[in-house]
C-alpha cells in the first residue's frame, strides 16, 4: 500500500491535468484552476517540510556544537525571526520591508556584483584554444560579447553586431530549439512512465 | 610568456574595479547604436492609440534591478508622454514595490494622477492561478484592493478595466527575469488563448530563450538586456542608469577580450616547451 496509494494519486493527478488542459469540458469545469490551487498549497507544504528539515539539521548542529555552529544559530534566528515578523505585520509591513530593503537587497546586489570579478578571472583562465571546438566557442563568445556591447560597433563598425545577431538568431536559436524540443519529448516520456507506474524512483527506495 | 598565463587574479579584480568605478565617475560616452529589437519595441508602443491601457508585469526583483528597472522607467516615460494608462502588477514578491516610487515620480513629472491614469495592483501570489484569474476578473484576482489595500472600486481607472484581456488592454509589457514570467505564464495564459499582444523586456541571460517567442510571433517585440534598455532610454530621450552603465560594460568586455588573447598567447608560446 505504501507504493500503490502514491502511484494511484500520481496517475489520477496526471489524468486530471491532461483532462483540464486538453479537453473542452475540463477547461469549462475549471479543472486546471483547481489543480493550480492545489499546486500552490502543495508547494506551501513542501516549503514547510523544508523549514522543518532545515531546523532539525541546524538545531542538531547547535546542540552538538559542530564546527561553525554559530552560523546555524544565525540562520535559525533569521529564518524564524523574519517569518514571525511577516506573520505579525505581513511582508509589506514597515519592519519587514525595512529588513528586506536594507539587508537582503544590498546583500543580493553585492553577490551579483561579485560575478563581474569572477567571470573576468574565470574567462581568462578557462578560455584556451586547446581544440578546434574550444576555439570556435572562444571566438563565438568574444564576437557575441563585443557585438552586444557598444564598444563593438565603435571598434569594428556595425558588422560585429550583425555577426553577433546572426549567431544569436540562427546558430544559437536553432540549437536552443533542438534542445528544448528534445528536452520536452524526454519530459513527456518520463511523465508517461510515471503516470503508468513504470517509473517509481520518486516514491523512494529501489525501483 | 608563462607569466601571461598566470596573472594573479587579484590584479584582475583591481583592474575590473578601476574600470567600473572610474568610468562610472568619468563616463566616456561611447556612441549607442540602436538595435532592431529596441527600435521595434519602441515603434510598437509609439503606435498605440492615445489613451490605451497597458499592463506592466513586474516579474523581477532586486537581483535583476540593474537591467530591468531602467527599461520599466523608459517605458513608463514613453507611455505617460503618449497619454496612455498604466496598470502595474506582478507575481514576484517586492517587484511592484520596487518600481512604485520610481513610477510615482514619472507620473508626477507628466501630471498623471494615481487611480486615474495609472494604478499599482501590487504583488499577487499564486503565479499561474493569479494570472489566469486576472484574465477573467481582475478585481477578484487582486482581492478587490490595490497595493496599499485601498478598494479598487474607488479608483476611476478600474471602472474601465475589468480583466487582463484585449477588450480592456492594448498591450501587456512583461519585464521578466525568470519564473514566473513570459514563457511559463504570460504566453500560455495571456497570449495563446486571448491573443493579447505581449512585449517582453528581459535580462541578457534570457534573451535567447525569449527570442524564440519573438520569432514565433508570440511576442510583438523585445527589449534585450542592459544594452536594449540603454537603446530604449536613448529612443525615449530619458538618459538613465542603463545608458550610464554601457561604458563600464563596454570596457569590461574589452578587458575580458584582452585577457583571453593574452592568456592564449601565453598558452601557445609555452605549449611547445611543456611537450
Amino acid at each position: 500500500m505504501r507504493k500503490e496509494v502514491p502511484m494511484i494519486i500520481t496517475a489520477l493527478s496526471a489524468l486530471a491535468a491532461v483532462f483540464g488542459n486538453f479537453f473542452w469540458l475540463g477547461h469549462h469545469w475549471g479543472v486546471m484552476d483547481l489543480l493550480d490551487n492545489w499546486f500552490n498549497r502543495s508547494f506551501a507544504f513542501a516549503a514547510l517540510i523544508g523549514v522543518i528539515n532545515l531546523s532539525i539539521i541546524h538545531i542538531n548542529a547547535i546542540r552538538r556544537r559542530k564546527e561553525n555552529w554559530v552560523y546555524s544559530l544565525i540562520l535559525l534566528i533569521a529564518m524564524y525571526g523574519y517569518a514571525i515578523l511577516g506573520l505579525i505585520q505581513t511582508t509589506d509591513g514597515p519592519q519587514a520591508s525595512w529588513i528586506y530593503n536594507n539587508v537582503l537587497t544590498p546583500l543580493d546586489s553585492t553577490v551579483f556584483a561579485l560575478l563581474a570579478f569572477y567571470i573576468t578571472s574565470a574567462s581568462y583562465r578557462a578560455f584556451r584554444a586547446r581544440t578546434v571546438e574550444a576555439t570556435v566557442l572562444l571566438v563565438t563568445a568574444i564576437v557575441v560579447m563585443l557585438g552586444v556591447a557598444p564598444i563593438g560597433a565603435v571598434l569594428f563598425t556595425d558588422k560585429i553586431s550583425s555577426l553577433a545577431q546572426w549567431l544569436l538568431n540562427y546558430a544559437n536559436a536553432g540549437t536552443y530549439r533542438a534542445f528544448s524540443i528534445a528536452g520536452s519529448l524526454g519530459a513527456m516520456a518520463t511523465a508517461l512512465r510515471i503516470t503508468l507506474g513504470l517509473e517509481r524512483a520518486h516514491l523512494g527506495g529501489a525501483q | 610568456m608563462e607569466a601571461l598565463m598566470n596573472i594573479d587574479r587579484r590584479w584582475l579584480f583591481l583592474v575590473v574595479f578601476v574600470i567600473v568605478f572610474g568610468i562610472l565617475i568619468h563616463p566616456i560616452g561611447l556612441p549607442i547604436v540602436i538595435g532592431p529589437d529596441a527600435q521595434k519595441a519602441y515603434d510598437y508602443v509609439q503606435g498605440l492609440p492615445a489613451g490605451s491601457v497597458v499592463w506592466l508585469g513586474i516579474e523581477f526583483n532586486q537581483s535583476s534591478k540593474g537591467e530591468l528597472l531602467p527599461m520599466v522607467l523608459a517605458v513608463a516615460n514613453q507611455l505617460f508622454k503618449n497619454n496612455d494608462k498604466i496598470v502595474v502588477s506582478g507575481m514576484w514578491q517586492y517587484g511592484t514595490e520596487l518600481v512604485q516610487p520610481y513610477i510615482e515620480n514619472i507620473a508626477q513629472k507628466y501630471g498623471k494622477q494615481y487611480g486615474v491614469d495609472w494604478i499599482n495592483l501590487g504583488w499577487r501570489p499564486g503565479n499561474a492561478t493569479f494570472l489566469h484569474q486576472a484574465t477573467q476578473d481582475l478585481n477578484a484576482a487582486c482581492a478587490g484592493v490595490d497595493h496599499t489595500g485601498q478598494p479598487l472600486s474607488s479608483f476611476p481607472i478600474m471602472q474601465s478595466v475589468k480583466a487582463l484581456t484585449p477588450d480592456y488592454f492594448k498591450l501587456a509589457i512583461v519585464f521578466d527575469a525568470g519564473t514566473p514570467g513570459l514563457p511559463d505564464a504570460y504566453i500560455p495564459i495571456v497570449y495563446e488563448p486571448l491573443h493579447l499582444p505581449l512585449l517582453d523586456g528581459t535580462i541578457q541571460m534570457s534573451v535567447q530563450e525569449n527570442k524564440n517567442y519573438l520569432q514565433a510571433g508570440q511576442i510583438v517585440a523585445m527589449i534585450p538586456g542592459s544594452a536594449g534598455a540603454a537603446q530604449y532610454e536613448k529612443l525615449v530621450g530619458v538618459p538613465g542608469q542603463a545608458l550610464a552603465s554601457q561604458d563600464p560594460l563596454s570596457l569590461g568586455a574589452l578587458f575580458v577580450t584582452l585577457l583571453v588573447i593574452l592568456g592564449n598567447i601565453g598558452y601557445f608560446a609555452t605549449r611547445g616547451k611543456k611537450a
